[in-house]
């Protein structure tokens, strides 16, 4: 299979102990790809070294057939690589619709001085529509004039994920995405999922709510310890008994 | 043996040093906060010495009871009590602006009480005579109390830290105060912990006042400039950080024996008076990994400057008429002054200098979130390279722009090391740059020697050169406009919201950082070129680096958000310097910065809360009035989930 990010034995280590040892991960186009396991099994570590964030010790991550690594993390999201964060992390001082924006305008280096001078932004009117549209996606259309900050928490969410789509990535890697949304949020986050999808993006999420990771992902790998354990489809994966006894056994 | 005699010179200042580095050090360790007001609390502690023994007429012993016993303690504890305690979560950033506020404060009340005046009769604790050590060489006895001081300091310090009880509590109380304060007495410590602190600042000046001079500056220059022990300490090591004082002494008078030829004779006297800038400098620039307390996640979520900074302020312009009303009623007050008469107007001619250096501030740390404490650097070289390019036939108008355009890329060059640093390491690299400027070019008569200003031909009267000033800072102003409108103002508040999402959006944050940090030292050195046109002359002490501090300071008391503050702010300043006497404003920028931490954002955040609490029509929320039908639906579905 043609993996749009491919991830080839990635390591990393902290002081003796391997937090990602060894993971050879594909995440193909127009499907949904779960990354399941315990807390501390390296899901969110390995999720850092794809986006630049941390520095992996050894191994390569291509966005497709495109060496990423070594780059910054801002070159690896113009590049094509969306993420979310575990814990929220939104421009609280803006709207929601300018958070979104941000997303979408950044994706291509300005000139700094064109800024400065007050030069008209010629790419400002499609960024505009992409944020609008972004926001119907979401149904985030009647807060869009809304400080980011006044929002609860699952709402915030959505807006993340509005951001990293706005900049129209070829994969988006979500962090736990329906932590702190209620259920109605959470059936129309996997909708939008399955929809984008369809639409030919690659999508990575770590997630621990099961019964979401079943309904719309179509592949799950289970990491323990910094390794992947067990690789197919979700159904297949959390019935196997390595994954029982994390999480049947944990609760 | 010549050599020998000039190392035992160089221990005496070096012991000077390693008292004020290990008080420095003893205080971070004891505290948590790195106390760069500790010059400014020994200051006034020797001053209230002398007042006790030559005012008074009190024994000396008596004297230093109540200065090192009562005065010095009681200083600590107020501090901690009034300012640090309630300012313990506010990071790093926060404390900074409070150590500062506390700097300016002290140096105020020294002017205002004792008028600023420097005596060379402060009393001594320390036993006249010398001890000879073999053949000529001779060390005071002075030197030898002093070093024994510092050794049982920091040996005694080291032990109880390391291996008593009460040193264990004491470091958790430093690593986290909320976390130790449910199994220690968390406030009796740390106040303990500045109650000590001071005592060893009121040391440091009591002992130091008889051999130099007791005046407000020196003292609180050397203790900043011995911040460079300090930093090749890493802040934490006491045995390294005396070692290095003293080698840094010893290789200070060493280096007078240096004799090379005629012409460099100069550079290498620059350098063995300016040896600890420099340490301090090159640390800052080569030492890798400089952590300290209070940047990490509480202070570093709202781009490293919690505190300054009003959570959640909206930046983006509001273009409404409200908005530009304050303006409106600004721009009218600042054209008042070409009706005054020409003694006012000469002193008003500072304001729109003062303020141009202020919205660079408001540039640099409002906007790029970069604490800078070296503008007045920036400044004096835009006025210099001005001055130079003067002379050298461009015409004087030209000049005035032209020499703070060559001022932006040194602004990039010297801001590009300062954006890996955050938090206090960035203060002290920014006051680094602006001290080793101030020390090897300011004050240096190859550069600034004979230097003839005259103002631009057209604007030589003081009402057309007010005039041009004001065209200057509008531009100012219209820049600052640009960099919070459109994509560009937009990626900066990203920045300053969460950097790691900035990241992720695809903005480039070192080199927006850098960019915005330029332009800051470019308009500095505008105001800069601005102020030495305004008085027809370059005054190294406009650019002193201690001013760069005070200006700090004003600005984040008036709002480090607010051009429109900082213009206020500067008028404000001028106001007070030339309607009272010294040491007012001072005060007042000093008790304004070290109650920052209780109203976030300063003076301009207040005022926007006050006039929002005015102006918005009973109970109906922000974002509210933009919101369609639906939305309000949505808004008010939201209130009530949060009000469960």
């Amino acid at each position: 299979m043609s993996g749009s990010l491919r991830i080839t034995g990635l390591r990393r280590q902290f002081g003796g102990v391997a937090a990602v040892d060894g993971v050879d991960l594909d995440v193909p186009s127009g499907a949904v790809t779960a990354l399941i396991g315990p807390n501390g099994a390296g899901k969110t570590t390995l999720f850092h070294c794809v986006t630049g964030i941390d520095t992996a010790d050894a191994g390569t991550v291509t966005l497709s057939g495109k060496e990423l690594s070594g780059l910054p993390p801002h070159v690896r999201a113009r590049a094509g690589v969306a993420w979310t964060f575990q814990r929220i992390e939104l421009f609280a001082g803006l709207t929601v619709t300018e958070n979104v924006r941000v997303g979408a305008e950044n994706r291509r280096g300005r000139p700094l001085l064109a800024g400065l001078l007050g030069l008209p932004d010629s790419r400002g009117a499609a960024t505009r529509a992409t944020a609008a549209a972004v926001l119907e996606r979401l149904g985030l259309t009647p807060l869009a004039d809304v400080p980011a900050g006044m929002l609860p928490g699952g709402t915030m969410r959505l807006v993340e994920i509005g951001r990293a789509l706005a900049a129209e990535p070829t994969v988006l890697l979500l962090d736990e995405p329906a932590s702190g949304l209620d259920d109605d949020q959470i059936a129309r986050l996997a909708e939008v999922l399955r929809a984008l999808a369809a639409d030919g993006l690659a999508i990575l999420l770590v997630e621990h709510d099961m019964r979401f990771v079943t309904g719309v992902a179509d592949h799950a790998h289970l990491m323990v310890a910094g390794r992947i354990e067990l690789s197919g489809r979700p159904d297949e994966v959390l019935a196997a008994p390595v994954a029982r006894e994390i999480y049947v056994g944990e609760s | 043996m010549f050599y020998a005699g000039l190392a035992l010179n160089g221990l005496a200042i070096g012991c000077v040093a390693a008292l004020a580095a290990v008080g420095l050090l003893a205080t971070y360790r004891v505290t948590g906060v790195f106390n760069i007001a500790f010059g400014a609390i020994a200051v006034f502690c020797a001053y209230v010495m002398w007042q006790c023994v030559r005012v008074w007429r009190m024994p000396v012993s008596v004297s230093a009871l109540l200065v090192l016993g009562i005065v010095a303690p009681g200083i600590g504890l107020v501090l901690e009590r009034l300012v640090y305690r309630p300012l313990r979560r506010s990071g790093a950033s926060g404390l900074l602006v409070a150590t500062l506020g506390v700097l300016v404060l002290q140096l105020g009340l020294v002017f205002l009480l004792w008028g600023g005046r420097s005596y060379v009769d402060a009393p001594s604790l320390l036993p006249a005579g010398d001890v000879r050590l073999v053949g000529t060489l001779r060390l005071s006895n002075a030197t030898i109390v002093e070093l024994c001081v510092v050794a049982l300091v920091a040996g005694l310090l080291t032990v109880l830290l390391k291996a008593t009880r009460v040193g264990l509590m004491v470091r958790a109380v430093v690593d986290d105060r909320d976390l130790a304060e449910a199994l220690v007495p968390a406030d009796r410590l740390a106040a303990g912990g500045w109650a000590f602190g001071s005592f060893l600042a009121g040391l440091a000046g009591v002992l130091w006042a008889p051999i130099y001079h007791l005046d407000p500056y020196s003292l609180t220059l050397t203790v900043l400039e011995t911040m460079g022990v300090a930093v090749l300490a890493r802040l934490t090591s006491l045995p390294v950080a005396v070692g290095a004082a003293l080698a840094i002494g010893v290789a200070q008078t060493e280096l007078t024996a240096v004799h090379p030829a005629e012409r460099w004779q100069g550079l290498v006297d620059a350098f063995h008076t300016n040896l600890f800038v420099l340490v301090l400098f090159a640390a800052l620039m080569v030492v890798p990994r400089l952590g300290v307390r209070g940047s990490g996640a509480g202070g570093g979520v709202a781009g490293g400057l919690g505190g300054l900074q009003r959570p959640g302020a909206r930046r983006t312009s509001r273009s409404d008429l409200v908005g530009r009303l304050p303006f409106g009623a600004l721009s009218l007050v600042l054209t008042l002054p070409l009706f005054f008469d020409p003694a006012d107007l000469r002193a008003a001619l500072a304001v729109p200098a003062l303020a141009v250096v202020f919205v660079s501030l408001v540039v640099a740390t409002g906007y790029a979130g970069q604490i800078s404490l070296g503008q007045a650097g920036y400044a004096g070289l835009g006025a210099l390279f001005m001055a130079k390019l003067a002379e050298g036939g461009t015409p004087w108008l030209v000049a005035l722009f032209l020499g703070p355009l060559l001022v932006v890329p040194i602004g990039w060059v010297t801001g590009y090391p300062a954006i890996h640093r955050r938090g206090l390491y960035l203060a002290l690299t920014t006051f680094a740059t602006a001290a080793v400027v101030a020390r090897f070019v300011f004050a240096q008569p190859v550069f600034v020697g004979g230097l003839a200003i005259a103002r631009p031909r057209g604007f030589t009267d003081d009402h057309w050169f007010y005039g041009l000033e004001l065209a200057c800072l509008v531009l100012a102003l219209l820049l600052v406009r640009s960099l919070h409108t459109g994509p560009l103002g937009r990626a900066l508040v990203a920045l300053r919201d969460s950097e790691p999402a900035a990241l992720s959006a695809g903005v480039d944050v070192r080199r927006l950082k850098v960019f915005v940090f330029a332009c800051a030292a470019g308009l500095a050195g505008l105001g800069g070129a601005l102020t030495t046109l305004a008085a027809q002359a370059f005054n190294p002490t406009d650019f002193d680096p201690v001013q760069g501090m005070v200006w700090f300071a004003a600005v984040a008391v008036w709002g480090v958000d607010s051009a429109m503050a900082a213009v206020v702010g500067a008028a404000a300043l001028v106001a007070v310097d030339v309607g009272t006497v010294q040491g007012v404003s001072g005060l007042l920028i000093g008790v304004g910065a070290v109650l920052l931490g209780r109203f976030p954002g300063g003076i301009s955040a207040l005022v926007q809360r006050a006039g929002d609490w005015l102006g918005t029509p009973p109970r109906r929320s922000v974002g509210e009035r933009r919101l369609s039908p639906a939305g309000r639906a949505l808004a008010a579905q939201l209130r009530e989930r949060r009000a469960e």
